[in-house]
Formats: C-alpha cells, structure tokens, sequence
C-alpha cells in the first residue's frame, strides 16, 4: 500500500513535470526567430462587410476612421470616398488647374485634411485638400519611386541611385533642406534593385516608418527624420532575397526586370498602434494547409516589445486572393482586385496577446 | 477479494474502452489531429511527433491493462496519463497566452472545464485501479513479474 502510494506519486511528480517542460520549451520555441511556428487565436478580427469595386487598377490612396480613399491607375485624377462603416460611396475630381497633364503612373495619396499627387518622375509633388480636393505642384528638386506623407509637409522616400545602382530611403520636404538621402538603411544583395525593393508604412500612432522588404525576412524600423530605430527579422527563414533580375538594354536605357516570378517573403504589410501587420507567403511548419491555400497569412509583431505576436488568416473573396490591406481607426481593409472587405479589429484580443 | 478482482477488471476495461476510442479517433486522421495540435499554443512545436506518440502510448497501455502480468504497470500508466492530459487543461487555461477553440478540441462535445473535470474523475479511477490491484498483488492473488519492479 505504501509503495503504491509512493510510486503513484512519482508519476503523479513526473507528469506534471513533463507537462511543465512542454509548457516552457514550446514558449521558448514560438517566440523564437527561425523557429518558424505560428500563431493562431481564435477570432483576432470579424468580417463585417464587403463592397463589390468596378473600378481596374484600383489602389488604396489613403484613410482615416471616417472614410477610405480609392483611386485608379487608369483615371489619375479621380477619388472614390468609401464612408466607414456605411461604405456608401461617391467619387471626386481632383482640380489641379491643368487639364490634360500627362502623366505615366502617377500616385495619390491621402493624408487627411491633405493629398498628394505624384509621379516620381518628374521632380514635383500636386498637394492640395480634402475640402475640395483642389491642388497645386510644389518643386521637391528630385525624383523618387515611393513616397509616404509623414506629417509636418514631410516625406520619407524611396529613390534609386544611380551612383549606389540601388534603392535608398530617404527623407523629402518643401522646405530647405528640401532632400536628404539615408545611405545605409537599406542593404544591397543582389541587383539593388528588386533585392531592396519593398513596402514604406508610416505608423500615425507611434509615429514610426516602417519598410518592409518584399523578398527577405526583414523590415526596418525609423524615426520621422527617416533615421534607423532598429532592424528585425519577420519569422520566416528566408533572409537572402531570391531575385535573379536580367539588366535589359533597351535602346540606351538600362532597366532591370525580374526574371521569373517575383519570390514574396512579405507581400503587404500596414501599421498601426504598437502592431506591424505582414501578409506573408510562407507556410509555417505547423501550418493548415487546407486552410493556408484558401487564405493570406497575416502575422502580427509588436514595434515596442520587437517580436512576434500571432498571427490571422484574411480569406480570398470571390475567388480573389488578397492583393493588398490597410488599417483606419477600428477597421482592417482588404483589398482584392474587385472587392473590398471590411474587418473590425478586436482591440482587445491584440492587446491580451500582446502581454 | 473476489469483488475486488472485479471492480479492477472493470476499471481496467473502462480505461481501455477510453484509450481505444481516443487512439482510434486520432490514428483515423493522424493529418487533422497534427493541425489540431499545431493549433494549441502549447504543443505546436511538438505537434509532428506527439502526434503519433500519444495514440501509440494509448494502445500500448490499452494492450498491458488486458494482460494480467502487466496489469498493475499499465495502470500506473495510465494514471500517469490521465495526469498528463490534466495538467496539459489546466496550464492551457490558467497559463496559455490564448485558449484555442475548442472546435478543435479532443473530445469535440465538451468544452474545456468539462474536459477537466472529466479527466480528474478518471485520474480517480485509474488511482484506485491501482490500490487495488496493490491489494491483489499483495495477497498473492497475481502471478507476479519475475523481475518484480513495483
């Protein structure tokens, strides 16, 4: 009878202790880089509603809680306004006292009370107001390939030099000193150009931008005078960008092209709060497949704690895959190519797994 | 003696009937209870392996209950995993970052302070399943292992 007690309450001991283990070597696996897991808790965001686009070549030109601002490739000049959360729609032209303009691809982007036209290839940007959406070009004395409005009439870009042969952030404004490049931010490993190539974020709450890398696991993290705060790697383990890009002479003009199809690590990111949102195209080791096909992975990092959270799937709509997605106010848009779907942020769910 | 030899069968039968329908349920799709266990915060870095661990400890113990030479080890066996299975409940609801859905969980009817309860009750069994078969042991009422470990 003793010993059976005294052996019962080894086991007893012995499970508990393994379970215990489990326990803390797991925590330690997740949260650490390169192991590669994620993730998923129950319900982090709801769909709430959906809105059909007739628009090609649409894009995300901005928002704020209020309202979320559509523009298209094909019509440079005109806004679609979605009202959050009614998502009635009505479309504005911007009336920038030039008619006809001609433009290749220029982009609009909204940061309200303000827009902001721009092509990049020539040297000005069309800033005006969401009042009534008339504008007029200012002189910025230089070319870029992407530019996020950081406040304060201030830009961070992203401009390829020629003398680097790569791309290079830097910081824009309309007033002296208008242009400052930041050499180093970004890190050459192949062409320099689609190697570098990523996404520019600016997080409105901790006032932070954010460039993510389309093709290795990494994004960095600045201040507004575009000053390195820190890098960190995403979870993923691809940390060399697999670009094989052809340099093409056409006619004098060098221009690289992907050959093959482009190698996503980060497809689309958004920030907000303490959160970067990463779209990523790999499959963890202890992913759903079935579910994973179906859907666009999104992991969740804290900026401040630099590290891993979790992470959601955002389902293909209509047959669409997610294309791209952004966070206003309460709200997660995702964007496909005909369709935008609503999701409301459960804060407190970001806020539990954030601890 | 005659009716503790009984009620010990019935435990042990009891303790097989649960195991083979665990073992079973999860050996039928080895590939959905891998992506159940993945799902659990505290078992996804694990989740490749104990999937097949876990089914396989259930038949061993299922096959030594049946045996009587091996009776009393598997009964401290599964007294072991029941305790297992417990504290796995309690630290995914006291301790977890998140408790997965239990859509996802074992037993698919129950939720999870259910579960527990469920568990604690043959953590009991499965605890006086092995006092008694002491007792029988004891009094000589079982041919004993020759090496005689417990």
């Amino acid at each position: 009878m003793k010993r059976a007690t005294v052996v019962l309450s080894c086991c007893l001991l012995m499970s508990i202790g393994l379970v215990a283990l489990l326990f803390n070597l797991s925590d330690y696996l997740t949260h650490q880089r390169g192991g590669f897991l994620r993730l998923y808790p129950p319900h982090p965001i709801l769909r709430e509603k959906g809105l059909k686009l007739d628009m090609t070549d649409s894009y995300v030109a901005g928002g704020d809680g209020e309202a979320l601002y559509i523009a298209s490739k094909r019509r440079p000049f005109r806004v679609v306004k979605i009202q959050v959360p009614s998502m009635d729609t009505c479309s504005y032209d911007l009336n920038l006292g030039i008619a006809g303009l001609k433009t290749y691809s220029s982009v609009l982007k909204i940061d309200s009370p303000y827009f902001y036209l721009f092509d990049g290839a020539m040297p000005f940007i069309y800033q005006g107001n969401t009042l009534d959406w008339s504008g007029s070009p200012r002189s910025v004395d230089t070319y870029f390939v992407d530019l996020v409005p950081i406040g304060d009439a201030s830009f961070a870009i992203r401009s390829y030099s020629l003398t680097d042969r790569m791309n290079v952030l830097g910081r824009l404004r309309f007033t002296e000193p208008r242009f400052t490049l930041r050499r180093g931010l970004l890190e050459k490993q192949v062409d320099g150009y689609f190697c570098t190539d990523g996404m520019l974020r600016f997080n409105r709450d901790t006032r932070q931008v954010v460039y993510t890398y389309y093709y290795r696991n990494e994004f960095i993290v600045m201040d507004t005078l575009v000053n390195l705060q820190y890098r960190e790697n995403t979870i993923d383990t691809i940390s060399v960008a697999r670009v094989k890009s052809a340099l093409l002479d056409q006619t004098g003009q060098a221009s690289y092209r992907l050959s093959g199809p482009p190698p996503f690590v980060n497809k689309a990111s958004a920030v907000f709060d303490d959160y970067l949102l990463v779209h990523s195209t790999s499959a963890s080791t202890n992913e759903n497949m079935s579910q994973f096909r179906k859907a666009a992975a999104i992991d969740v990092y804290s900026l401040s704690k630099h590290s891993y959270l979790f992470s959601f799937y955002l389902y293909h709509e209509e047959g669409e895959s997610l294309r791209n997605f952004y966070v206003f106010g309460d709200y997660l848009f995702g964007i496909y190519d005909h369709f935008i779907a609503r999701y409301s942020l459960n804060h407190s769910k970001f806020k539990r797994m954030h601890q | 003696m005659r009716l503790i030899k009984i009620i010990v069968e019935f435990i042990s039968l009891l303790l097989v009937f649960l195991f083979v329908y665990a073992a079973a349920n999860k050996l039928m799709d080895v590939q959905k209870f891998k992506v159940q266990l993945g799902l659990s915060p505290l078992l996804t870095a694990y989740a490749s392996w104990l999937a097949w661990i876990v089914p396989l400890s259930e038949v061993c113990i299922s096959v030594m209950l049946m045996i009587a030479r091996t009776r009393l080890i598997a009964l401290y066996m599964s007294f072991s995993l029941m305790v297992v299975f417990t504290s796995y409940i309690v630290a995914i609801l006291k301790f977890s970052d998140f408790v997965p859905c239990s859509c996802g969980g074992i037993l698919e009817s129950l939720n999870w302070t259910e579960h527990l309860v469920f568990n604690c009750v043959f953590v009991l069994i499965a605890m006086v399943g092995v006092y008694l078969e002491a007792t029988l042991h004891i009094s000589g009422e079982v041919p004993k292992l020759k090496t005689d470990v417990l």
